[in-house]
């Protein structure tokens, strides 16, 4: 679903966010990226997204080369990625009904169908009760689940998280795994970005660790545990 | 199969755009007072561009209709004898630069004077008849150039003492026209200029304040055209509204000034020739073209800025 070959990232301060990355993704996989603040992770994921084209190498995403994509194709290839960002990026002016829905509506689907994808995306996280309120009065838990359900209302084949649980308690960011690791079951290629250790042990996924922009190491789910804590005792 | 996927893709463009022009009208209603105060710069920005020009059609229709009323009067010696001056207007007839050439005797001039002055019989106990024979003479152009050069060939023929015409008002009103056409065109460009910055600005603010929901829908998969549309389609109704509401005021100030101006004319002594003529006028403008020409450019003027800001934002 997602192949990195030999990708490297320079932006053109000169700084080197990623260096000769190589790895695979398929569908059904969930996939811990980590590594310290700074070792590449967000640029990864923006490489994923086609936010930033690589330097060299070739990023593919659903089978196509992202890289050699015109900004349109590009565009239209991020519809079938779910996005999920540490700060939820929702649109302060819009209602949590609305802020789902916004995806649908990029994709022009009828009014119908848009309502009844959007009810049951807010139902799947548990915040169909407040599709009419404004974001600001929810929690931060809250927040971040619609942004999930944003993620899912598409159906889409690949989800790409970036730090989902950075401001949530221990109790909340479980229960954004847990979701997670639902999609998962569904088919559904999922990568999330943390520095959590915690997080990252609990789940025992597949781990891949960078440090400075390098892929240090690809751990297979059951090891994840052993190998994250290792990486984190060598920082 | 392929036809139902074109279908169902045609209604998706449809469901965008229906959802963004309503968007954007509702826009108009969160904002009804800067949305407002928009238009109606925009309107006065419309408006005196196109006042102008129908007042340089009012002249050029005003030209015209003096070009082709013009007549020249050619006065003939008085000594020269009836028989001579019929043979010198049959002369001129013959003359490709001249319509029509007609020749009033001094006997005939005197007769008309003696009915319409009320003079008769003062004219009646006149020695001699001192009213010289003269030829009407109906150019066959309205151009004031051959004009001109016919004029002088007239006074060039033998016969011929002196040569009247209304050639003089004729130059003076081109050169109005010629001088207001200019003026027009300047006023057109600066407005041109003024409503693209009116727009280019407007869409420049929207852009900033949209900022974060362009990058949001340019995260989530949202082509440049899905962050543009809202605002092509508000700047596409604002200028839509600003054309219609420019061309009831232009209407208005049309019909106000219309009947000042024939008062005024008439202080020039121009009025006869006016009322007569069934040329001249005061053109009105075609809404369609006022209307359809604001919301254009309204449309086209946020599309440059407006692209150019969100590649900016989204792609840098």
């Amino acid at each position: 679903m997602i192949q990195f070959d030999r990708v490297s990232k320079r932006y053109p301060s000169g700084q080197q966010a990623l260096q000769n990355i190589s790895f695979e993704l398929d569908r059904g996989e969930f996939t811990f990226l980590t590594g310290h603040s700074g070792a590449g992770k967000s640029t990864l994921l923006k490489l994923v997204l086609g936010l930033d084209k690589a330097s060299a190498g070739i990023v593919t995403v659903a089978g196509h080369n992202i890289v050699q994509l015109t900004p349109e194709k590009t565009a239209a290839r991020r519809r079938i990625i779910g996005a999920v960002f540490q700060d939820h990026q929702l649109l302060s002016d819009r209602t949590v009904f609305d802020n789902v829905a916004l995806p649908l509506e990029i994709s022009g689907f009828s009014q119908r169908e848009l309502r009844s994808r959007v009810r049951a995306a807010l139902d799947k996280v548990g915040l169909l009760r407040v599709e009419k309120a404004m974001p600001a009065g929810l929690s931060g838990g809250q927040q971040q689940r619609i942004g999930i359900a944003r993620a899912i209302v598409n159906s889409p084949s690949i989800i790409l998280a970036d730090e989902p649980t950075g401001n949530l308690d221990s109790a909340l960011s479980n229960e954004i795994m847990d979701l997670f690791t639902q999609f998962k079951s569904l088919g559904v290629c999922v990568l999330v970005a943390s520095h959590d250790k915690h997080l990252i042990n609990r789940f025992s996924q597949r781990t891949l660790v960078l440090k400075d922009g390098n892929l240090i190491a690809d751990i297979p789910g059951e090891q994840g545990e052993t190998a994250c804590a290792k990486d984190q005792t060598k920082q | 199969m392929k036809l139902r996927a074109q279908k169902t893709k045609q209604n998706n463009r449809f469901q965008k755009h229906f959802r963004d022009s309503l968007r954007s009208l509702r826009q108009f209603q969160k904002n009804p007072f800067s949305s407002l105060a928009a238009i109606l710069v925009v309107m006065l920005t419309l408006l005196f561009p196109s006042l102008s020009a129908t007042a340089v059609l009012g002249l050029k229709s005003l030209v015209d209709s003096f070009s082709k009323e013009l007549e020249l009067i050619a006065y003939l010696y008085p000594e020269i004898s009836e028989n001579k001056a019929l043979k010198i207007s049959k002369r001129l007839q013959l003359d490709k630069k001249i319509a029509t050439a007609e020749l009033t005797t001094s006997t005939a001039a005197l007769k008309e004077f003696s009915a319409l002055s009320g003079l008769g019989e003062i004219a009646a106990n006149l020695p001699n008849n001192p009213l010289p024979a003269s030829i009407t003479i109906t150019p066959a152009t309205s151009s004031t150039e051959i004009i001109e050069k016919l004029t002088i060939e007239l006074r060039n023929t033998s016969g011929i003492q002196s040569v009247e015409s209304d050639l003089l008002w004729s130059e003076r009103i081109n050169s109005w026209y010629q001088t207001l056409q200019v003026f027009s065109s300047i006023l057109s460009l600066f407005s041109l200029v003024g409503l693209t910055s009116i727009f280019g600005s407007m869409a420049y603010i929207e852009v900033h304040k949209r900022r974060e929901e362009f990058q949001i829908i340019h995260v989530i998969g949202g082509s440049m055209f899905d962050m543009i549309r809202p605002l092509l389609y508000s700047a596409f109704f604002s200028g839509f509204a600003a054309g219609a509401l420019a061309y009831t005021l232009y209407i208005y100030t049309i019909r106000s000034i219309k009947l000042q101006l024939i008062d005024f004319i008439g202080l020039y002594d121009l009025a006869p020739i006016l009322i007569s003529s069934t040329s001249f006028y005061l053109p009105s403008m075609n809404p369609a073209i006022l209307i359809i020409s604001a919301a254009f450019l309204s449309w086209a003027s946020s599309f440059i800025c407006a692209f150019c800001l969100i590649r900016q934002i989204t792609y840098k």
